[in-house]
């Protein structure tokens, strides 16, 4: 408890609480405007933080994350083109919930559960952690693979109506992330000779090809249509609170119990990364539920599950980082940054060592979720009515910010022309009835599994043997071979049903 | 008329089936490329050689799949896909492409600016009224806004072309 | 129809802007550099080594030259993305590339297809010669010998993470070299990955500046055979070098700043003595030391070029022995 006191000290006073609000803030418009992410915004900052005091600039950076992760559901639900990459399942139910008129019921769920799952990620952090990240370090390259393995076998749900399609789209995934360095030797891959192809396909501008540009080629396709009307309607009044009843609520505790647990333990594993945790917990839930079927049709089930997920992710991201030193994925990797900029460098004595400011930590990120919760409610209407702005208009506003997003990633044009590549890619596969979700776990999902496979055998001097003995591993490659031949199954009873009608 | 969706539902999967294969044949023959470590037990060519392998046998399946299955459902969401608009699209596309293209040259204000006006137009339904004026101010304080709040608090250093 | 004419029309209009984007004028101003902010390329992400000594550095230049010095982070492709930039960038002196040793590794390997010589080095900022062996503390070896007799014993079975063409990959290979053994050597990630491995007792050793694995020597989880330098660090130095201990292996990794090919040599002069001033500062030292444990050591544009010319001669030697072949 005098560790609480310590902290609190540290971050309970005007300037740090005046810090957490603008990050809330900035994270939430960051994470909402599609091309700018959590990452960016935490990239942008990490130098301003410089100038300010260790604990201030790291309660500064949280909130960021924070509002980011969680901001990231606006644009999902409301335009169809996730904030974030972290917010990529959000879309597959949040944007049908808004096109049958339900997009204030859509957001008030994702805004709750965003809340409850940082909530339940950082009380696990809080008392969990230095258990947990013993546990974390125990998975190597076998087990590492193994998870791959696993999450790839999520394809299944991603599908849609032919498995077949489903695993290519998340081949091309896996084929397009092998573009640049190779990770291991260190030779180039697919360069073609070609100086910038060397540095390969960064996920953000690939998402938002996939997704924003193959929106705005939509958008242009059907804009011929005289009919059509420009804006969706949306009924505000009568709407109280966040939008949907405490029955909702309820009937929602178990899929947000199920998601914070698979969001905070994805984030705990250094090696995965939390960006894709609302695509897992999404087909988790999914794989779950008593009625799969409607998942996409507009149920808020799906934005359950990748927000609480995602937020869940941040307090499992910590548990490495300020136990170990180990950054799961960019962002940790700037917060660790961040930290050691300021001669503070995490590892088993943080705890004992430097109390203010991992406590400090804990309370901003309570502090954190509770702003978020209140700023995100009071906002919900002003999101709403973005929509009242004709699709004509908010469009090409997005995509110059998608430009700025994919410029701002490595300062270079490169990334830039990635969008546009992607965006044709992404459009080409919508023709040909192609799923793009796999494809973004694909693209994150590959390169984990060669990068541990290739290591996995240097350590076994070639043997495979170690990849089925050891427990970790052969308990999520059995899982996996489980959801493959269970979903197998499924794909041909129903095209048994449909032939015999 | 149902004959042609029938037909057209079957081509779908047919163009996939044949544009995977085309890609993985590319893509394996492109793999041979890649330099050859010993110091690694599995070299970096390993993967790109599975996932070609893999992606042209599921789509060789996919094709027989296709030849074979006659029987197509689905017409309704079929039938609306075809009133669309490919000369748009491209447009659309080819607007972007210009739009990168010349961000290098005249600057990320002046090409944001452009691309904004003539993009909302393009996405902007028949018969509604266009306003160019009021599109062109939107563009100019979205694109100046954003440049200066990027290229000042951030230091992310947009083309900036030729007002500088 | 209307829409197409439109587009036609825009493009037509910026016709003469683009004509005119071609003729721009470079002036001669070295002699008053510098008269607007200096940017300067780490060709990583933000929050890692090479960002942090940019970093503490512009943070003194700002005051010295009394124009604001920026960190632009261009990652990619193991730092070729951003050398390419800076070789590319205009030598007006606006824009430098800060950088270290896998410059000229990227050569060796293939990443690029150039390393210094292409650039105008200015100087050595700092030189991180605090690359030590650390084993876990659970395991028997108590000196680098003992390492090395055992390897011996079982050759090719003690587990040395590196990651391939990098620096401590060659550390290794020198290693393997002068001792005359051969190590199992698997890639295990980046720093923090390779102390997460090491932790769990997945690797058998590993060599990383020092800074890096600081936390968990602090916490006793890792112990220290070896330091790879000419002599004992003042800030560590109960540490042996692994020289003392009979095995002459050296490592060092020098981050220098670069400026892109044909900078004036006026511009160049006043960097690295206002770099020079800086490394001189007390609260420099004390920035570094806290961070990253090492200590200043700065090298002018003479001493710079001789370092990395014979750097770039002893890795060619080796290109084989690096590349595996």
């Amino acid at each position: 408890m005098d560790n609480f006191i310590i902290g609190a000290q540290a971050v309970l006073n005007l300037p740090s609480i005046l810090l957490i609000v603008i990050g809330i803030i900035t994270g939430i418009i960051f994470g909402a405007i599609p091309g700018l992410s959590a990452t960016m915004a935490i990239a942008l900052f990490l130098p301003i933080t410089y100038g300010l005091s260790p604990t201030q600039g790291i309660v500064l950076l949280i909130a960021l994350y924070v509002g980011g992760i969680s901001g990231g559901l606006i644009s999902a639900i409301l335009t169809h083109i996730p904030g974030t990459p972290s917010s990529v399942a959000t879309c597959f139910d949040g944007w049908p919930l808004t096109q049958k008129g339900q997009a204030t019921k859509a957001l008030g769920v994702g805004i709750v559960f965003s809340f409850i799952g940082t909530l339940f990620s950082t009380i696990i952090l809080i008392f969990l952690s230095p258990i947990l990240a013993r546990f974390a370090i125990k998975f190597g390259a076998y087990e590492y693979f193994a998870l791959g393995i696993f999450s790839l076998s999520m394809i299944g749900s991603l599908s849609g109506k032919s498995l077949a399609k489903g695993i290519s789209s998340a081949l091309f995934g896996c084929m397009f992330a092998t573009v640049g360095i190779d990770m291991i030797g260190a030779v180039p891959r697919f360069s073609f000779g070609v100086q910038s192809m060397k540095m390969g396909f960064n996920i953000l501008p690939v998402m938002i090809g996939m997704f924003a540009v193959a929106e705005i080629l939509k958008a242009a396709e059907e804009s011929r249509h005289p009919l059509q009307s420009e804006t969706i309607k949306i009924n505000i009044k009568g709407i109280k609170g966040f939008g949907f009843s405490w029955a909702e609520f309820r009937s929602q505790w178990s899929n947000g119990l199920y998601s914070s647990l698979i969001g905070t333990g994805i984030g705990i594993l250094p090696g995965i990364g939390g960006g894709i945790a609302n695509i897992i917990a999404y087909s988790a839930v999914k794989n779950k539920s008593k009625y799969p079927e409607k998942f996409g049709s507009g149920i808020i089930d799906g934005v359950v599950a990748t927000e609480t997920s995602n937020n869940a992710a941040i307090g499992g991201a910590l548990v490495p980082l300020l136990c170990l030193g180990i950054p799961g994925d960019t962002v940790t990797a700037m917060l660790l940054g961040g930290l050691t900029l300021h001669g503070i460098s995490p590892g088993p004595l943080m705890f004992t060592q430097n109390v203010d400011i991992v406590y400090g930590i804990f309370i901003a990120l309570l502090i954190s979720a509770v702003l978020m919760l209140l700023i995100e409610f009071y906002g919900l209407r002003a999101f709403v009515a973005l929509l009242k702005l004709p699709k004509s208009t908010l469009l090409p506003g997005i995509f110059i910010f998608c430009v700025i997003g994919a410029f701002g990633v490595n300062n270079q044009m490169f990334d830039v022309w990635t969008v546009l590549l992607f965006g044709g890619i992404g459009y080409f596969f919508n023709k040909i009835k192609m799923p793009t979700a796999p494809f973004i776990l694909g693209f994150i999902i590959g390169p984990i599994i060669e990068v541990n496979l290739r290591r996995g055998l240097m350590f076994s001097q070639g043997s495979f043997a170690p990849f089925i003995t050891s427990p970790i591993a052969t308990v999520f490659l059995s899982a996996s071979l489980l959801s493959l031949v269970l979903s197998g199954i499924k794909n041909i009873r129903r095209k048994m049903d449909k032939k015999s009608i | 008329m149902d004959y042609k969706i029938m037909h057209r539902f079957k081509s779908i999967d047919g163009i996939c089936g044949i544009f995977c294969i085309m890609f993985s044949i590319f893509y394996l023959l492109a793999s041979t490329n890649i330099h050859k470590s010993t110091v690694v037990t599995l070299g970096a060519e390993f993967m790109p050689r599975i996932y070609g392998i893999v992606l042209f046998i599921l789509s060789c399946v996919q094709i027989i799949n296709c030849s074979r299955n006659i029987q197509v459902q689905n017409t309704a969401t079929e039938a609306r896909l075809e009133k669309n608009d490919k000369r748009n699209v491209f447009l659309t596309f080819l607007l972007t492409f210009c739009y990168l293209g010349i961000m290098q040259i005249v600057g990320f204000i002046i090409a944001s600016t452009l691309y904004f006006v003539v993009q909302a137009s393009l996405l902007s339904s028949i018969g509604s009224k266009r306003r160019y004026g009021l599109l062109l101010l939107v563009g100019a304080l979205l694109s100046i806004g954003s440049y200066y709040a990027f290229h000042t608090v951030f230091h992310i250093s947009l083309p900036s072309g030729l007002l500088f | 129809m209307k829409k197409s004419i439109w587009i036609v029309m825009a493009l037509v209009l910026m016709s003469p802007i683009l004509w005119a984007a071609g003729q721009q004028e470079i002036g001669n101003e070295a002699d008053t550099w510098p008269t607007k902010p200096i940017e300067i390329v780490v060709p990583f992400n933000a929050g890692g080594d090479t960002d942090f000594h940019a970093r503490t550095y512009a943070k003194y230049l700002k005051d010295i030259l009394g124009q604001p010095v920026t960190i632009i982070n261009v990652a990619g492709a193991n730092g070729g993305a951003g050398s390419i930039r800076v070789k590319n960038a205009k030598p007006d002196g606006y824009s430098a590339l800060f950088f270290h040793d896998s410059m000229l590794m990227n050569k060796v390997v293939g990443v690029t297809d150039f390393a210094h010589e292409a650039l105008d080095p200015a100087c050595i900022g700092v030189h991180d010669d605090t690359y030590i062996l650390a084993v876990n503390s659970k395991s028997t070896y108590m000196s680098l010998d003992d390492l090395i007799q055992d390897a011996k014993k079982h050759p090719g079975d003690i587990k040395y993470a590196s990651s391939i063409g990098g620096y401590t990959y060659y550390v290794g290979c020198m290693l393997e070299r002068e001792a005359n053994v051969h190590f199992n050597i698997v890639d295990a990630g980046g720093g923090s990955d390779r102390n997460a491995a090491l932790l769990a007792q997945k690797i058998d050793t590993n060599v990383n500046p020092y800074g890096v694995m600081k936390p968990f020597i602090d916490s006793g989880d890792f112990r220290v055979l070896a330091l790879f330098s000419e002599k004992r660090s003042n800030l560590f130095p109960t540490i042996p070098t692994a020289k003392e201990q009979g095995y002459e292996v050296i490592g060092s990794r020098a981050y220098f700043l670069s400026f892109p090919k044909g900078t004036d040599p006026k511009i160049i002069a006043k960097m690295s003595s206002a770099m020079e001033t800086i490394s001189k500062m007390p609260e420099y030292a004390k920035d570094i030391e806290l961070a990253y444990c090492v200590e200043p050591g700065f090298s002018g544009t003479e001493e710079t070029l001789k370092y990395l010319d014979k750097t770039m001669a002893s890795f060619m030697a080796d290109q084989d022995f690096i590349l595996g072949k």
